[in-house]
Formats: structure tokens, C-alpha cells, sequence
């Protein structure tokens, strides 16, 4: 027996030395990342959108060091599931920057755990179209969204800059300062992109082709089609690997083919292998749009995703042969 | 609940005990893989592992009924099932008729499928995913209390019952013959096997919880020589694995149930190597 018990023993101790090794050597690697400069303001948002509003507003600000909770490419987060990862970041955040409307279903958790941490809901007080949380995808309310950001983190700064000592301690007044001026020039080249599409919405009215409807594959898209007046069939949404039966594709192409839908708005993040079936088997055609869920991390992303989608829009609307 | 975690703090002061999410999963670990082991030891005696494995499955189907009828606290309706469950499973086997390993695969088989159709109508199953591999941000306080209370239950049932499991498990007729009530037993012993299967699979994981009843009790049975070491053996076996791969798999960013059973796995081998090298000696 006691020979045994030994051998259990040496056995776990082998197995947490092994384990510590392995733990030390990965633990390395890690804290090479973080680099020597400690940000003193540590802002998380939750993914890829509101992570580029971060991003701009706080352009030159080293004061501030923004992250994005999900990697960039998670895309849209609706079953989106926390790791134990995620909450090590959420716990050295100061403030946590969320999408809101209902894309975070994951919340619950964060607030559970950490009840004192500041969570700033960019969708504050912009109302729904049709319960769809993929604001961002209409400049005008993606600008509302940078709006509240900027003021959240504002009155953030008024109500802790008195409070905080020490490492701590910011310069409010020159981070505020600049971060209006970033958020006004982010602002500005955004409602540019709102003016564009102002121009798209009047010919696409102009040429007489609303009674053309649109299939969209993403709810994202619905924020679009709403901006140029486009009216939408049906809403697909691909998100999650949902995978459509034989008999919902037959009557999407039934409908398509009755209905003289035009378009079908697909999106890179999932596979557009549905829109390509419609496609083939109907009069209507498949375009790309970008939802901007996801992208290289530049914080250009939204600009560049929206330009690309006024060409799509531009050729699918206007130079159909 | 912060003074528990004030305590925790003290004796561990890592990185790892700062955050609740992971005090809770190791409270849940202390309190559960030691149950897991002992269970364990009669599951494999019994040759019951295909039997708690298809128990596990049936979270599915739990989880799917709670689904349909709006039962907010999937706890509750994944438990009413699994003991339904068992209770259903242990009648028809009793039956032969058609062979137990049969048997059980049909209902695990059937189990499955309803909570596949039912979860993924619509397409929406990926909401569900976190079933399959296990989530240990899930575990919460009253949770904790929860495992706390099983865990006393199934503490008094092993002392009062584990001599008569044992005779039934050595010899049913010879148990018979002893006035031992064979099927009431039993049944006892499904029912708390559901309990606990159902209390831990939320964190732990529909594909791998069986794993963590069967691999501990396994590992020692390669050495044990006597019931008493037999026991030991696993639930020892069963808190070092728990504990170890919770904190590997904090480190390591790794999930943590499947963490916990490759540390058991590891052992398991390394204690059949063992008892090989005695043998061939």
C-alpha cells in the first residue's frame, strides 16, 4: 500500500512539475507581449465595430491602450461564448465598450463578475430597426454611436480623474482635448461616407427601381438596404453555422423567381455558398458587402469596408447591363 | 461567499485565485471529483460505464425539454430526465429480453437525436455548443451549494450502502439470498449517478464527463489490491487530475474539462504500466 501511495505521489508531482514547465515557458512568451510601457487607461471593447471606434478615438493617445476582447476575426458575436482568456482581460480593463441592442448575450456574465466595472453601451438611446443590433452598418447611426462613446468616456474621465493618485493618474483635461478632436475628424470622413450614400439613395429612387427587392443574407445588411430605400424580400441570416434545408432553399427560390427579386446581398464572413445556389437557379444576383464585423485590425476598416460596399452597391444598382 | 473566497486567496495567492469565476471552479472541483472517484469505483466494478456514459448524452435531451416546456433553470429539467431516465433504462434491462449494452445504446442513441431535433430547429444548435465541450464561467455560488448538498447525500449513501452495492456487485444471487433489495439498490445508485452527472456535465461537458467516472476509478483499479486502496486510490487520483488541469487549463487557455481528463488519461497509462511491469515480474 505504502509503495503504491508513493508511486501516486511521485506520479502527481512528476505531472505538476511537467505542467509548471509547461505553464512557465507559455506564462514567457506572453509577458514579452505586454511591453514595458504600462497604458494608464485600459479600454476593452467587446468586438470588431466598436473596437474601431476605440481605436480612432483614442488615435495618439498613449495614455490609453484600446483591445478588442474577441479576436478580430470572431465576426459577429451572437452565440459568442466568454473564455477563461476573456475574463482575464475584462478584469484588467477600466472600461469595457459594448455594441449593445442585444449583441452581447454573454453580459450577464461580465456583470456577475466584476459589478464595478464601467461598461459603456454604445447603442444608448438609438432606436432598433426591427430588434436588429447591427447599428453601425447606417454612418448616421454609427456616427450616433461614436458619439456616445466619446461622452461616455468624457464623463468616465471627469468623475476618476479627481478620484485617482499615483501611476494612476491622468492628464483629463489633454486626454479630453484630444479626444474630441478625434472624434470630430473620425466623425467628419464618416458623415462623408453618409453623403455618398445620400447620392446612391436618390438615383437608385430617381431610376425608378424601388419596386426591386433585395434578399439579404446578413441582418447587418438591413441597416443598408433601409438607407437607400431598398425594400428587403427576406432576411437570411447565415451568422452561425446554420445550415438551411433543402425544402427553406426551394422556397427562397420559388419566392425569388415569383417576386422579381434583383438582389441578393451576401457577406465574405460566412460561406455564401446559399446565395450562390439562389443565384444559378434564378434571374437574381449575388453581391459581396462588407459588414465590417471583421478586418486586419487598420483603423481605416469601417471607411474601407463602406467605400467597398458604395462600389458594390453603385454597380449592382446602376450598371446591370 | 467572501470569506470563502478571503480563505482561498490566503492559502493560493496566484494569479488564478483572483478572479471568482475560477474560486468557484475550484470549490466545485474539491467538491465533486472526489464523489467522481468513489462513484467511479463501483461504475467500473459493475461495468456500468457505457451506462453513466449514455446518462451523460441525456443532458441533451434535459436540456431540450426545458427548451420546449420554458423551464428557466435547465438544471432542473436536465435532472428530471436523467432520472427518468435511469429509472427507465434500469427497468428494461431487467427485463432481458435484448442485452444491456443494447439496450442503453438504443436510449442513448434515441436520447441524443430528440435533443438534436429540438435544439437545433432553426439552425440555431451553435448556442448549445457549450454543452458538448463544457463551460467553467457557468459554475456559480448557488451551484456550489447545490454540489455541497449532493454531495453530503451521496456521502451517507455510500456509507450505508456501499457494503450491500458491493455483495450485489460481487454476486446478485448471493445478495438476494442476504435480504438485500437488489432492485431498489440499484436503482438508488442510477438515480445518484444521474445526480451528479447532471450537477458537473453543464462545466465539464456532455462529450467528456464520463470520462472523469470512469478514468480515476480505472487508474487505481490497475494498482489497488483491496477495496479500501481501490477507493483511496481514485479519489485521490480524481482531486489531483481536477485541480491540476483546472489550472493548467488557466494558464494554458485551454477548456477545462478536457484539460482535467488528459491529466487523468496520463495517469491511467502510466498506472497500467506499472501494473504490467509487476505482473511481468
Amino acid at each position: 500500500m505504502k509503495r503504491k501511495l508513493l508511486f501516486i505521489i511521485l506520479l502527481m508531482v512528476l505531472i505538476t512539475a511537467v505542467a509548471a514547465v509547461f505553464i512557465a515557458i507559455t506564462k514567457d512568451s506572453a509577458s514579452d507581449k505586454e511591453g514595458a510601457e504600462e497604458a494608464k487607461l485600459k479600454l476593452v471593447s467587446t468586438f470588431y465595430p466598436v473596437y474601431l471606434i476605440g481605436l480612432n478615438l483614442f488615435d495618439n493617445i498613449n495614455e490609453v491602450e484600446v483591445k478588442s476582447l474577441t479576436d478580430l476575426d470572431t465576426g459577429c458575436l451572437h452565440d459568442y461564448q466568454l473564455t477563461s482568456q476573456d475574463m482575464k482581460n475584462i478584469s484588467e480593463a477600466d472600461i469595457l465598450v459594448i455594441n449593445g441592442g442585444g449583441m452581447e448575450a454573454f453580459l450577464q456574465d461580465i456583470k456577475a463578475n466584476y459589478p464595478d466595472l464601467t461598461i459603456i453601451d454604445a447603442s444608448k438611446d438609438i432606436e432598433l430597426y426591427q430588434d436588429n443590433s447591427h447599428v453601425w452598418l447606417d454612418p448616421d447611426l454609427y456616427i450616433r454611436q461614436i458619439e456616445n462613446v466619446r461622452d461616455a468616456i468624457i464623463s468616465y474621465l471627469d468623475l476618476n480623474s479627481s478620484k485617482a493618485t499615483g501611476s494612476k493618474k491622468l492628464d483629463a483635461s489633454k486626454i479630453k482635448e484630444r479626444l474630441t478632436e478625434n472624434a470630430d475628424a473620425y466623425i467628419r470622413r464618416i458623415e462623408e461616407i453618409d453623403l455618398r450614400l445620400d447620392e446612391i439613395k436618390e438615383k437608385y429612387l430617381a431610376a425608378g427601381k424601388n419596386s426591386a427587392k433585395a434578399v439579404i443574407f446578413h441582418d447587418a445588411f438591413a441597416y443598408i438596404a433601409k438607407r437607400i430605400g431598398m425594400p428587403v424580400a427576406y432576411s437570411i441570416p447565415l451568422d452561425h453555422d446554420t445550415s438551411l434545408s433543402a425544402e427553406e432553399i426551394a422556397a427562397i427560390i420559388d419566392d425569388v423567381n415569383n417576386d422579381e427579386i434583383s438582389y441578393l446581398f451576401t457577406e465574405e464572413q460566412y460561406s455564401d455558398s446559399v446565395a450562390k445556389r439562389i443565384e444559378a437557379e434564378t434571374s437574381a444576383k449575388a453581391y459581396i458587402i462588407d459588414s465590417a464585423v471583421t478586418g486586419n485590425g487598420s483603423k481605416e476598416s469601417y471607411i474601407e469596408a463602406m467605400e467597398k460596399n458604395i462600389k458594390v452597391l453603385e454597380s449592382a444598382l446602376f450598371n446591370q447591363g | 461567499m467572501n470569506t470563502v473566497y478571503k480563505i482561498i486567496e490566503s492559502i493560493l495567492p496566484f494569479s488564478w485565485t483572483e478572479y471568482n469565476f475560477m474560486k468557484n471552479a475550484l470549490l466545485a472541483i474539491i467538491i465533486i471529483s472526489p464523489m467522481f472517484g468513489s462513484m467511479g469505483t463501483m461504475i467500473v466494478n459493475n461495468k456500468m460505464a457505457f451506462f453513466s456514459d449514455a446518462l451523460g448524452h441525456s443532458a441533451l435531451t434535459g436540456v431540450a425539454i426545458g427548451a420546449i416546456f420554458g423551464i428557466s433553470d435547465v438544471n432542473l429539467s436536465m435532472l428530471i430526465f436523467a432520472v427518468v431516465f435511469a429509472l427507465l433504462l434500469n427497468r428494461i434491462k431487467r427485463k432481458k429480453t435484448v442485452s444491456s449494452d443494447t439496450v442503453i445504446s438504443v436510449f442513448a442513441s434515441l436520447s441524443m437525436a430528440i435533443g438534436l431535433v429540438v435544439l437545433s430547429r432553426g439552425g440555431n444548435f451553435a448556442k448549445y455548443s457549450a454543452l458538448l465541450v463544457g463551460d467553467i464561467l457557468s459554475i456559480s455560488w448557488d451551484e456550489i451549494g447545490y454540489l455541497l448538498i449532493i454531495f453530503i447525500v451521496s456521502l451517507l449513501f455510500w456509507l450505508f450502502c456501499f457494503n450491500k452495492l458491493n455483495a450485489i456487485s460481487i454476486n446478485e444471487t448471493l445478495a438476494k439470498s442476504k435480504n438485500i433489495r437488489v432492485a431498489l439498490l440499484e436503482d438508488l445508485f442510477s438515480v445518484l449517478i444521474a445526480v451528479i452527472v447532471m450537477s458537473s456535465v453543464r462545466w465539464i461537458g456532455i462529450l467528456i464527463i464520463n470520462a472523469l467516472l470512469i478514468l480515476p476509478a480505472a487508474a487505481s483499479r490497475n494498482m489497488a489490491s483491496n477495496v479500501r486502496e481501490y477507493h483511496l486510490f481514485s479519489v485521490i487520483i480524481s482531486l489531483f487530475s481536477g485541480i491540476c488541469g483546472l489550472i493548467i487549463s488557466f494558464y494554458a487557455g485551454f477548456a477545462a474539462g478536457p484539460t482535467i481528463v488528459i491529466i487523468a488519461a496520463l495517469i491511467f497509462f502510466a498506472t497500467l504500466l506499472l501494473s504490467l511491469i509487476l505482473r511481468h515480474n
